[in-house]
């Protein structure tokens, strides 16, 4: 079994969501049906072309690489179909699974055939300072539409997602439990989960053992694995988006640490039995870089990673996929209905924790490691 | 068997597509694991087998795999060795349903399985419920979710690997010898012990053998039913690949099973003699 990143895993929503006929599906029909070629390549590679018309796919186009599975239509249908609109570039989006590893393997044999990816805000810098990325270019790019510090010099924020305690509502019917009461388990019996690989749960072991959340970086990591081990046998560690959603569904666990996109969706399902709170979640920034020397040139990567912060489109893609917008005009253009759902509308974000993304990149590595081997044996 | 010279074997270009294939799929990509694991051609390294040797939690890893490992082959190997005897002397029918009962869980893919036991086995799972509805037990047994879950996800899983290759050589055995045992005095019991069991015994190890490097590569069902608390050597292999980016290290750690697992056969075979094993006597 392969670890899943959040972006794996809103794919996965997607698709979910799809088939049980909850989105706007006459948008999805559409695509789907302008690719004949979806169940043959779309359902293996997640490639799906964007040009209305074969001389136009002819002509210069615009990769752009993510997780794959029906993210590949999301975003091809609320940022790629309008930067076609708008400026005749078609988008072909390719769910490739654009690790890391496989940038820096691109980029350094010189055959890159991906001119932008979506990958955690961190690695902007982990991979820009090795060289791998082209500079964003802030003539182009206004960085005044997202978030102060969300604007590296290799990459910029797409959108958002938050680490939040999701809990059963039986539990704590007045008010939402704290990470206080997730470690409490003689207080509030049952099994909790957290993931399993260190993001959100070093940050919830670290706030139930009395961290301020503006403390909690640079992160005391062995504090926080003594914490997760206190659990004992209380805690199952996820392993994918759909598990943690699962162990709740299947009555497994009471309180858990998890993606809010999972937790909207488990309160959905549930009818309000599961549910979740803002309070102390963990706000992060998902982001695009442009691979150094990309086929398409850096003028068009530039224009698009302009384009997808339109408030517009930043809102349908959490339509779409149910991740927040990175540029704050779009959250506070929310209806109410998805207010609640946004990590990044203003009340949410004012009770969260914000991921420290500069120590995240210097310290993720050796951080994973360290706690998988501290919460296992 | 008579040994014959190759050379005058009519049937050696069979045998040249599966060597070329074999070579080609698996000794090649084995060499270039080699090379990473030693930091490429150019400029050999041991530092990633230095990390292995000094690294606590690789340690463990690799201690907690051998554990569960171990104790996976001798119970799977067991029961195996039961159901094999069962199946080698009942009656043709019985036989046959016996076989597919093995044989049908066999065909299941890992992964169904080991959610199969997860819905069994959890605190809210069927075994629990009953045993907590019938008064049996006052609080859910932690069944799953933990090391117990796992080797009883592996054995469950391994059980037939040692089933088939331990039938194999009872039906082989000529039940002439068993009969002479009693016909001189032998108890069933000590014809059992004198003669049933040194026939099969190479075939005991040959199973556990097989079982037990199986298990050493074994991923999901850890991963499913270890809750999350076992990591297993294979996992953490694909965290160094795909998360961490260490290659190196994971290679080294993949050389490092690899000779193990070789040095294992060679003990065994030394032991009960590789030809006997493979169920030629």
């Amino acid at each position: 079994m392969t670890r899943s990143t959040f972006n794996d895993d809103l794919v996965e929503i997607a698709a979910d969501e799809l088939r049980a006929g909850r989105l706007a599906r006459r948008d999805f029909l559409k695509v789907l049906g302008a690719a004949g070629l979806l169940p043959a390549v779309g359902a293996g590679l997640g490639t799906l072309p964007f040009g209305s018309s074969p001389a136009a796919a002819k002509a210069a186009e615009l990769v752009l690489c993510n997780f794959g599975g029906d993210a590949v239509a999301g975003m091809g249908e609320a940022w790629g179909k309008p930067f076609t609109a708008d400026t005749g570039i078609p988008v072909r989006v390719d769910g490739g699974s654009p690790l890391a590893g496989k940038i820096k393997a691109m980029v350094e044999s010189g055959s890159v055939s991906w001119d932008v990816c979506d990958g955690d805000g961190f690695l902007c810098n982990q991979l820009g300072k090795q060289g791998l990325l082209e500079e964003v270019d802030y003539g182009v790019v206004d960085k005044s539409l997202v978030r102060d510090g969300w604007a590296w010099p290799h990459g910029i924020a797409n959108y958002t997602y938050s680490f939040v305690l999701a809990y059963r509502k039986d539990m704590f019917p007045d008010k939402p439990p704290t990470y206080a009461d997730f470690f409490d388990t003689a207080k509030y019996p049952g099994k909790r989960t957290m993931w399993k690989y260190q993001m959100g749960a070093m940050e919830a072991c670290l706030l139930g053992d009395g961290v301020k959340r503006d403390a909690l970086y640079p992160a005391d990591l062995d504090r926080a694995i003594a914490k997760a081990r206190s659990l004992g046998d209380d805690v199952i560690y996820w392993e994918s988006g759909a598990s943690s959603q699962q162990m709740f569904l299947d009555g497994e666990v009471v309180m858990g640490n998890i993606w809010n996109t999972r937790a909207s969706i488990l309160e959905r399902d549930t009818k309000g039995a599961v549910t979740w709170t803002w309070n102390d979640g963990v706000f992060c920034p998902s982001s695009f870089v442009i691979p150094k020397g990309n086929p398409a040139g850096s003028e068009a990567a530039q224009k698009f990673m302009a384009s997808m912060l339109d408030p517009a489109r930043q809102i349908k893609l959490l339509q779409l996929l149910g991740n927040g917008p990175s540029n704050p005009a779009a959250s506070a253009m929310l209806p109410p209905e998805l207010r609640r759902i946004d990590p990044g509308y203003a009340d949410n974000v004012a009770v969260q924790a914000i991921r420290s993304e500069e120590w995240y990149e210097m310290n993720y590595d050796a951080a994973v490691e360290r706690w998988i081997d501290g919460i296992s044996g | 068997m008579a040994k014959r010279p190759l050379s005058g074997e009519p049937y050696v270009g069979f045998l040249l597509p599966a060597t070329l294939l074999v070579c080609g799929l698996f000794l090649i990509p084995i060499g270039q694991l080699v090379a990473l694991s030693f930091g490429g051609l150019e400029a050999p390294t041991l530092r990633w087998y230095e990390q292995v040797a000094a690294t606590d939690s690789i340690h463990r890893i690799l201690l907690t795999t051998f554990r569960i490992v171990g104790l996976t082959t001798v119970i799977a190997v067991v029961l195996g060795y039961a159901v094999a005897y069962a199946m080698a002397h009942m009656g043709e029918r019985q036989r046959l349903a016996l076989l597919l009962c093995v044989l049908v869980p066999f065909w299941l893919s890992v992964l169904v399985r080991a959610l199969a036991w997860l819905i069994l086995l959890r605190n809210n799972g069927i075994v629990n419920e009953a045993l907590l509805g019938s008064g049996l037990i006052a609080a859910p047994l932690p069944l799953v979710r933990n090391e117990l879950g796992v080797v009883i996800g592996m054995v469950h899983y391994l059980v037939p690997y040692a089933v088939f290759p331990i039938f194999a050589t009872m039906r082989g055995l000529d039940g002439r010898l068993m009969m002479a045992a009693r016909s001189v005095g032998a108890s069933p019991f000590r014809t059992f012990t004198d003669v049933y069991l040194p026939l099969t015994l190479p075939a005991l190890f040959g199973a556990g053998l097989l079982v037990f490097v199986f298990g050493l590569g074994f991923f999901v069902t850890p991963a499913i039913l270890g809750g999350g608390r076992v990591v297993m050597l294979s996992e953490y292999v694909s965290i160094s690949v795909l998360q961490t980016l260490r290659w190196g290290l994971a290679a080294a750690l993949s050389v490092v099973l690899l000779v193990a697992t070789l040095a294992l056969i060679a003990i065994v075979s030394r032991v009960t003699g590789v030809r006997r094993m493979l169920g030629a006597s």
